[in-house]
């Protein structure tokens, strides 16, 4: 049996293969559906059930089966073990994954590589079939009114051609950590019993919390027993470490933690039972207690750094690609000295632990203690990628606008998955649909239909042929971008709704503040913010060929309309002068004004369409998140050539980084355009910059300064990946020798030889400073 | 003020302290076999053909490298393109004030190289006059090679000159550069008395001109002038050859590898070893 625990919609064009760790659990490699079979009868059984109920239910089936056994070497309890089918309140697989789920390629392959007798290959067909129905995804699709299925017709944005389409996933859950560390698993249990003795509320809702709680404890228990027995057979110092791990899994079910050990245990095994990928603000929920065992006397600096690597490996075994954020640094912190102990220790974690994740994002601001950039840079300059820099002074006021709450609220703003902000503990913003700009702008100039195949991709707003000013053209470009947003609105709202009737999500809504207290899931009128997030592509080359088009066929009348259609339906073939004269047009990211105005006039366009959405489906805010992952590459391949001079089927400039190349007047004038697109109308915005290893290395100061000037002139966020093209271009010809070398792709770091070729290429195209 | 500038380029952090902007004006009384520019030596705009690009327009079939006259307005032809523009002092200096953040917080500034910066006097004056005005620091990267009074028309504009060592002895200077060297000396000399800042820098290449008795020149001057900034070291790089071919000038060097890492060490080791400890690499 074997799955990937890729993100559904960022998974790479070649499966990631599991790491060696991710063992499966003893039952399962006996049998390798009976898990998953099992699983769908819990589930089938419990089909009338409370959504709160049959969620635990589920889950009780679920967990000891993917709870997977301690490793060699691990400090901390808890593993995750792949599966073919089960429930995520987050995401899951490389498929399409949303609540309860399955993942029928792997199912596929297992039955093929797998002896599988007739009786039981019978069994996964029937459980195959049930799951056609009843995982939630599929719910989501059918509860689609006909005028949302008509304009959102397909589900596979990696593999056709279109504008619009929707993602099936509640992703980016960031609970409030402080408050499990604070009140413990006991302390959990009495706010339950005290909301129940309050009485006016969902029982069932409080059984489910009461049930997840206990399905959390036996789990420990069962990791300490695994301990015991580990121990029992292991040389001494390891044993000491066994006894330890046992030790510490038996106070967390007993008590609020004391200590960092047991914070950073319960913590983890909350996160696992939950399925929570992203950990918010780490260094407020354990600060406070690494610093209290650090004083006493209880815990050496190096026993600490020893821990947080055990928990640094732990997450990378996940293998999210995208998720495993632990934030760190910032204003709105209650402890900021115990805080920035532990941030400091994350820092040194993540430069010498050699993995792709955890996502550490240092969040910095005025007044803040100078070493945490300066041992960040350390770490960005030993080409880790990690910290990924957040300015609070700019994202406090802008997440404050974009999302409609106070300053101090704000201040709890925490960085998910790609990069997109929500509020910790506080609100819920999944991204659940994707626009390609440049696509829409492709049906804009042809009638509304796809330029490389004639396939439909929306209304017939007009052809470039037949607009007689640029004023034309922009209307029918945001007429096309317009009604998509208001469609992935619509099925954002559904998608929670259908959600609600599914399954309670009792992890995240138990330490999502006010589920509680009103006795609701989170997406079911629990959490106040209930909030969606549209993730746009294509933005810089939309804008870049806006702006071609206006110059050369409007404004000079220099291209004659149909010159310009038939070079982009040919992909430029015959055409290299025109092409030549559309790249030689102002581009993003050079200080242009021209270029960067129209940037932001389709980033405005874009952002305000989506906000303007919220109220009309009922959510707090819907807003634009301009990350990146490889979708640039992946729609990029079913978008046609384009008028910035772009070829057919190429990769699209990455998140709103201009394009690869075209960055030609150096990098503070690079710099001056990223800063020119307002933060405070979307929620998160990724910048990726690649400095040669030479300038980290010779010019730190330099660095440094480059750095502070784009944070004082608004920059939200940077992530920088230190590097040399000549080590890229050795990694691209000989893999085995350079699985080192770790590179920003967007939204995520990877090992630069598992990129797809493509997504290789693009990097080393990218212009290096 | 009208000059003609070639190359506009942002954080430049090889020109001078900190995050800078090199403004490149076109122009060149030398004509040195290594030059990395050759594109500036004429003081006028300039066709540059790139053959290898050309889609088979023919566009550039009859077109001349290096042509100053008739040049395309706007050529759809990627193989060509013109080399310099004439702009005005205060269009330039808008742009290089585009950076003043990153100049304040690095302790760069504007750098005028080329060409020679000093075969446009009256615009290099106002450039300089311009930016200092704006409180912007400014770098002068100069062959040296004018007359005495257009060097001293720049006193008191620049903060820092950097100012170039070619070769040594008469001969040796004119072969390798086209010029002698005693103006350009004088010059260097003048400036030092007058307590302007100069920071030497010092093209090498290999086989050509790295004699001991030009190292042994450079030492000297550093000996003689403790006040001089520095000394940095250029070890040649092939990098101008095809640029040079595209405005159809030729670089007697052309075939000259680059120097390695390893080789640009030991020129800077056998500085040291005549004394001029404060050599390193540029």
């Amino acid at each position: 049996m074997e799955t990937t625990a890729t993100a559904p919609g960022r998974a790479s064009t070649k499966a990631v293969p599991p790491a060696p760790d991710m063992l499966v659990p003893a039952t399962s490699t006996l049998d390798p559906f009976a898990a998953e079979l099992r699983f769908t009868s819990a589930h089938r059984a419990h089909r009338d059930a409370h959504p709160a109920l049959r969620e635990a239910a589920c889950l009780a089936v679920q967990l000891p089966e993917t709870l997977a056994p301690i490793e060699d070497g691990d400090l901390v309890a808890g593993r995750l073990a792949p599966r073919l089918c089960g429930f995520t309140p987050d995401e899951w697989g490389a498929d399409i994954s949303l609540g309860y789920h399955v993942l029928p390629r792997l199912v596929d392959e297992a039955l093929t590589t797998g002896a599988v007798s007739a009786e039981r290959r019978a069994e996964v067909e029937e459980m195959l079939a049930y799951w056609r129905r009843e995982r939630t995804a599929a719910l989501v699709r059918a509860a689609y009114p006909p005028a949302l299925a008509e304009d959102l017709p397909s589900d596979a944005w990696m593999g056709e051609p279109g504008i619009a389409f929707p993602l099936y996933r509640l992703c980016g859950g960031t609970v409030h950590n402080a408050r499990l560390v604070g009140l413990g698993l006991p302390g959990l249990r009495d706010e339950v019993a005290a909301r129940r003795a309050r009485g006016g509320v969902d029982l069932d809702l409080l059984a489910g919390f009461d049930q997840a709680l206990d399905l959390l404890e036996e789990a420990a228990r069962r990791y300490q027993d695994q301990a015991l027995r580990l121990a029992a057979s292991a040389g001494p110092a390891r044993r000491t470490e066994l006894e330890a791990m046992a030790e510490t899994l038996g106070l967390v079910c007993e008590r609020a933690p004391e200590s960092y050990r047991e914070a950073v245990q319960l913590f983890w095994l909350y996160q696992l039972c939950g399925d929570i990928r992203n950990y918010g603000r780490l260094d407020v929920t354990l600060g406070p207690l690494l610093a209290h065992d650090l004083d006493a006397g209880v815990l050496s600096d190096d026993e600490a750094l020893r821990l947080t690597q055990s928990l640094w490996r732990l997450m990378a075994a996940r293998l999210t690609r995208v998720h495993n954020r632990v934030v760190v640094g910032g204003v709105g912190r209650p402890d900021p000295a115990a805080a920035d102990r532990f941030a400091l220790l994350a820092i040194e974690a993540s430069r010498t632990v050699l993995e792709a994740e955890p996502q550490l994002s240092l969040r910095l601001h005025a007044g803040q203690d100078p070493l945490l950039l300066e041992r960040g840079l350390d770490a960005i300059g030993a080409g880790r990628t990690f910290p990924i820099l957040y300015n609070d002074d700019v994202n406090v006021p802008a997440a404050a606008a974009a999302m409609g709450v106070g300053l101090e609220e704000a201040e709890q703003y925490v960085p998910y998955g790609c990069g997109e902000l929500v509020l910790e503990g506080r609100s819920f913003a999944t991204p659940s649909g994707v626009i390609n700009l440049l696509k829409a702008l492709e049906a804009a100039l042809f009638h509304g239909e796809c330029q490389r195949t004639g396939r439909r991709l929306g209304p017939d707003l007009g052809g470039l042929e037949t607009y007689r000013t640029f004023d034309e053209l922009w209307t029918a470009y945001a007429g096309q971008v317009d009604h998509l947003v208001r469609r992935l609105a619509e099925q954002e709202r559904l998608e929670y709704d259908v959600c609600a009737r599914e399954f309670s999500a009792l992890y995240l809504s138990l330490l999502y503040d006010g589920c509680l207290e009103r006795g609701r899931a989170f997406h079911d009128g629990g959490l106040e913010l209930l909030a969606g997030t549209l993730e746009t592509y294509g933005n810089t080359n939309t804008a870049d060929s806006l702006l071609a088009i206006r110059r050369l066929v409007f404004e000079r009348a220099e291209v004659p309309a149909e010159d310009l259609l038939a070079a982009l339906r040919t992909d430029f073939a015959g055409a290299e002068p025109l092409r030549g004269l559309l790249l030689a047009q102002p581009k993003y990211g050079n200080d242009d004004d021209e270029a960067d105005e129209m940037l932001v006039r389709v980033h405005e366009h874009v952002c305000e369409q989506a906000r303007a959405q919220a109220a009309r489906v009922g959510l707090a805010s819907y807003l634009v998140v301009v990350i990146n992952n490889s979708a640039n590459t992946l729609m990029g391949a079913h978008t046609g050539a384009s008028a910035d001079g772009r070829h057919d089927g190429t990769p699209m400039a990455n998140g709103n980084a201009p394009t690869g190349g075209a960055d030609t007047c150096g990098l503070t004038a690079r710099m001056n355009s990223v800063v020119r697109p307002s933060p405070a109308i979307h929620a998160g915005a990724v910048q990726n910059l690649s400095l040669s290893r030479e300038l980290f290395r010779d010019r730190r100061d330099v660095v440094e300064a480059l750095l502070s000037v784009y944070f004082a002139r608004g920059g939200s966020q940077l992530m920088v990946t230190v590097t040399g093209r000549g080590e890229l271009e050795a990694a691209l010809a000989h893999p085995d020798e350079y699985r080192h070398v770790f590179v920003r792709v967007g939204g995520f770091s990877a090992r630069f030889v598992d990129l797809p070729e493509d997504v290789q290429r693009e990097i080393v195209e990218r212009t290096l400073y | 003020m009208e000059g003609t500038v070639f190359d506009v380029q942002r954080f430049a952090v090889h020109d001078g302290p900190g995050i800078r902007t090199t403004v490149f004006l076109k122009g060149c009384p030398l004509r040195c076999g290594w030059c990395h520019n050759a594109e500036s030596w004429h003081r006028r705009p300039q066709l540059a053909v790139r053959t290898g690009l050309c889609p088979g327009c023919e566009e550039c079939r009859d077109a001349t490298p290096g042509a100053t006259a008739r040049l395309p307005h706007r050529s759809r032809c990627p193989a060509l393109r013109v080399i310099g523009r004439v702009t005005t002092a205060g269009a330039v200096i808008e742009e290089v004030l585009r950076d003043r953040d990153y100049y304040a917080a690095s302790g760069g500034g504007l750098t005028l190289s080329g060409g020679e910066p000093l075969t446009q006097p009256a615009f290099t004056e106002s450039l300089l006059r311009l930016a200092g005005e704006a409180g912007v620091n400014t770098c002068l990267d100069t062959s040296g090679f004018a007359s005495e009074q257009t060097v001293l028309r720049m006193v008191g504009l620049v903060d820092l000159w950097l100012y170039d060592v070619k070769a040594t002895g008469e001969q040796d200077h004119r072969s390798l550069t086209g010029v002698g060297p005693g103006r350009i000396l004088a010059n260097l000399e003048r400036l030092l008395v007058l307590g302007e800042r100069v920071r030497l820098r010092v093209p090498l290449l290999p086989g050509v001109n790295d004699t001991h008795e030009h190292l042994q020149h450079v030492a000297a001057i550093a000996a003689r002038h403790p006040e001089l900034d520095g000394v940095d070291v250029f070890p040649y790089h092939s990098w101008g050859v095809a640029k040079a071919a595209e405005v159809g000038a030729t670089l007697p060097y052309a075939d000259l590898p680059s120097v390695t890492p390893e080789a640009a060490s030991d020129l800077v080791s056998r500085l040291h070893r005549l004394g001029c400890t404060r050599a390193q690499l540029g």
